[in-house]
């Protein structure tokens, strides 16, 4: 790695003044920037290391209907937590289904998110969950829902200066969810595709899905769904809605499929899950 | 503030296999450059250099990480294990039950990979002392071997455990 100085703060006040000072860039875990560094697609001359800050900010606490993770807290601790396995499932599942488990006991939430790769698989499990971000910076503390956080590629709302401080996610038993991943070379690879579809209980919902690795973003989310299940929902419909994912999705061929096979294997697996949450169809996972 | 005049350099005081260590260090160093070039525990091997392989892989505070992405300075304070350490973690035997087992069952061609496989496996056995083959498979799915074919390194985890439990 090219040299770059190097700052570890002890609290989110520090790390901004920091990053200002030294126009550096923050890193969390580590575990994208430092590839990025290595293989010289980033050169920072300064990076805020946020290491330390693992110390106030790694926790999961239940709050009002909802379950607050610190921006430090490791996708593993997520992953193994009584708390996230009992009221959001879908979430310990979907981060079960990233990279390695040694990989996951560095990498953070916070950052995970903060990279905004469309490949990530977790941005479409927080949209279906309706997640928010808090966000620090000088100014004070703000909030953003993460449909809005995640703008296109690599590209968040975090402005010069900001930093994500914690992930909400509101626990709800009436709302199903599942996260399908396709993965087309190895186990513990990015998704060729990824498919994550949420329904409510209630009489008359309708579901809604979000797909990963198709887009710009890594949650796209198909549109018109409510037309097609406007009279209810049959198997013949929810192949219409893999169409239509076929149809709506714009993804770039690479090793892990052309753009005809990704196109077919989005609306394949949005057929799938959407027979998992709406319970239409036999299950075909 | 000392440390932000010359960020570039950093003072760090660690473990490594039970020994104290404090040592200047530059910000841009790996953990497994630190490793391997600084303190010569060339057992630790990088393969793919981007968290893929499972090589490097070492245990910090117990749990398993890849040394190639984790920058040397997080381990102030913290203690890493290498696979030069392992026998000393069981009854200070001259090997760990793990070594003699990837030994009987041929767990190794070339060896490269080993290091990481017998770190990730007593990671695996120390959490989960009686794993099925399935846990082993998933447990040790990202650490990648060309040579056996997975099967013996399996066999060998699982007669380690076994030998462990007795």
């Amino acid at each position: 790695m090219l040299p770059f100085k190097l700052f570890l703060p002890e609290s989110f006040e520090e790390a901004i003044q920091l990053m200002k000072e030294h126009s550096a860039k923050p890193i969390s875990g580590g575990t994208a920037v430092t590839t990025l560094i290595k293989e010289r697609i980033f050169q920072p001359t300064a990076i805020v290391n946020l290491r330390k800050l693992e110390r106030d900010h790694s926790y999961i606490r239940e709050m009002d209907g909802e379950i607050q993770i610190g921006a430090l807290t490791t996708l593993r601790t997520i992953e193994t937590s009584e708390i996230v396995k009992r009221d959001l499932p879908v979430v310990a599942d979907c981060i079960s289904k990233i990279a390695s488990i040694r990989i996951r006991n560095v990498a953070t939430i916070g950052g995970n998110l903060a990279h905004a790769d469309p490949d990530l698989d977790l941005p479409p499990v927080l949209a279906g969950l309706d997640a928010h971000i808090d966000i620090i910076g000088e100014e004070g503390e703000r909030s953003k829902n993460i449909k809005e956080f995640i703008q296109g590629y690599y590209e968040t709302d975090l402005k010069e200066g900001e930093l994500i401080k914690s992930i909400r996610i509101p626990v709800s038993s009436d709302r199903k969810g599942i996260y399908l991943k396709h993965r087309a070379l190895s186990e513990a690879d990015w998704p060729c595709v990824g498919v994550a579809a949420f329904m409510d209980n209630s009489p008359g919902s309708i579901p809604e899905v979000f797909i990963n690795s198709v887009a710009d973003t890594p949650i796209m989310r198909i549109e018109g769904i409510e037309e097609i299940f406007s009279d209810g929902i049959t198997s013949e419909l929810i192949d219409k809605v893999g169409e239509l994912a076929s149809e709506q999705c714009d993804p770039i061929g690479d090793s892990r499929g052309s753009v005809w096979y990704k196109r077919k294997m989005a609306g394949e697996f949005t057929i799938r899950a959407l027979r998992e949450v709406t319970g239409v169809g036999e299950s075909l996972i | 503030m000392n440390n932000y005049i010359e960020a570039t350099i950093h003072e760090i005081e660690f473990k490594v296999n039970g020994e104290e260590i404090s040592m200047t260090i530059p910000a841009n160093l790996t953990l497994v450059e630190l490793l391997r070039q600084e303190l010569r525990l060339t057992g630790t091997t990088e393969g793919c250099g981007v968290g893929v392989c499972g090589c490097c892989t070492v245990l910090i505070d117990n749990k398993v990480v890849a040394s190639c992405l984790e920058l040397a300075v997080n381990i102030d304070g913290k203690e890493v294990l290498t696979i030069e350490g392992l026998a000393d973690t069981y009854q200070l035997s001259e090997f760990h039950p793990l070594q003699t087992s990837f030994r009987e069952y041929e767990g190794f061609q070339c060896g490269y990979c080993t290091p990481g496989m017998l770190i990730s496996s007593k990671a695996l056995l120390d959490q989960n002392p009686d794993p099925s083959d399935e846990d082993i498979r998933e447990f040790l799915s990202e650490n990648i071997c060309r040579c056996t074919g997975y099967d013996s390194i399996i066999m060998a985890v699982k007669s380690a455990a076994k030998k462990m439990n007795a």
